[in-house]
């Protein structure tokens, strides 16, 4: 009798043990604290619901602003901003007459690579050292460094700028400089400098659910800095297409041209 | 297989008037009336399965009864089979409804909105999708 019960209670230990590591592997994943990041992985598309904020979007305060409380402008920044012609928006002019680099197709930079053609999603892939964002808008990569290294002190200019990142817990914290001049913020022709200075603030709020909160640093553009808040919806089964912003300028020119044709 | 369909006689095209608010919600429009939606039915005479905007050329009835040639603009290839319209979803002579914005010039090219294919069923380019000049 007593050998059945001893045998009968390790029986019961070892399902209990088996069905909690059952429980553990489909249960949610869980918030990464040791850092490594795996839960990032996957393909996020821009979230069209909008914001949570008490105000409704439009999908042009989706899709072209980063937000719609920009801070003033500094003089240098107010001028630039009345110069730029977007193609969109309230400020929209046709395509031919857009002075938007995006429309010859010049890199669209950080942060608005996350603005361009809100359809379209980006890959983030972690490897040793390195978060990997994979935009399909042009194929563009930005290679997030974190493995412990500081921005270099010389850096060239770059269109993505330098990108280095640290674990707070499950949020993956990204601080980039070293951009150029040639981009806008976002498809209304928000302007940045040179001494633009981006913090992201990347966190998997849950399984389908990924949010970036920006600052955005730059004394010479703005006042002071200012926030946006993005929100991004995973697309399980999606896999990184082709798009080519080239040949999409030049097979659409035909159409474009008609557009524009006088009445 | 769908072959070439004769037209009956009587077809003609159907407008239909939407307020559409804010206008603001519409993208990349500048060339494109966006205070209205309009309605056409047609013929599909040609698809080009291609970036930035698949195009869909159609034959439609205007009230006198003459034909008119529109070209409907879509997303892109990518973006449509991720929504499940394929190279093959439509072929010369399918019978189609396409509800979209005008061009603003009488250049009769309609954004597309939402279409309804031979079989009835339909499919609505939600915003968000990418239309190329964002």
């Amino acid at each position: 009798m007593r050998k059945w019960l001893a045998g009968s209670a390790v029986a019961s230990i070892a399902l209990l043990i088996v069905s909690s590591a059952l429980l553990a592997r489909t249960a949610e994943p869980q918030a990464a604290a040791s850092g490594s990041g795996a839960d990032l992985t996957g393909v996020w598309r821009r979230s069209r619901r909008p914001p949570n904020d008490g105000h409704r979007y439009t999908y042009y305060e989706l899709a072209a602003t980063l937000t719609s409380q920009v801070p003033p402008m500094t003089p240098w920044g107010e001028a630039k901003y009345k110069a730029a012609k977007p193609n969109i928006g309230p400020r929209g002019v046709p395509l031919s007459q857009s002075n938007d680099p995006l429309t010859k197709c010049f890199p669209p930079g950080v942060p608005r690579l996350y603005l361009v053609r809100v359809g379209q999603p980006l890959e983030i892939m972690i490897v040793p050292g390195r978060v990997i964002m994979f935009f399909e808008y042009d194929h563009f990569v930005r290679q997030i460094f974190t493995d412990g290294r500081q921005h270099p002190q010389d850096l060239t200019p770059s269109w993505m700028g330098d990108s280095i990142g640290r674990w707070e817990g499950d949020t993956l914290v990204v601080d980039t400089v070293g951009f150029n001049d040639k981009t806008w913020l976002d498809g209304d022709g928000h302007p940045h400098s040179d001494e633009l200075h981006l913090v992201e603030r990347i966190r998997r709020i849950s399984h389908d659910t990924m949010t970036i909160d920006f600052t955005i640093e730059d004394p010479k553009a703005y006042t002071k800095p200012w926030e946006a808040h993005t929100v991004f919806d995973l697309e399980p089964g999606w896999n990184i297409g082709e798009v080519v912003c080239v040949d999409d300028n030049a097979n659409f020119l035909e159409t474009k041209k008609k557009l524009e044709s006088p009445k | 297989m769908r072959g070439l369909r004769i037209l009956p006689p009587a077809l003609a095209a159907t407008i239909l008037l939407f307020s559409s608010v804010p206008v603001v919600a519409h993208h990349g429009a500048v060339s494109y009336d966006i205070t209205k939606m309009i309605t056409f039915k047609g013929t599909v005479t040609r698809v080009q399965w291609m970036n930035p905007h698949a195009e869909i050329e159609m034959d439609v009835n205007d009230a006198a009864g003459k034909t008119q040639k529109y070209t409907v603009e879509s997303i892109s290839p990518l973006s449509l089979t991720r929504i499940g319209w394929t190279q093959n979803s439509l072929k010369p002579g399918d019978q189609i409804s396409v509800t979209g914005n005008l061009s603003k010039n009488g250049t009769h090219i309609i954004r597309l909105k939402k279409i309804v294919f031979p079989a009835g069923n339909e499919l609505t380019i939600h915003s968000g999708e990418d239309y190329a000049d964002q």
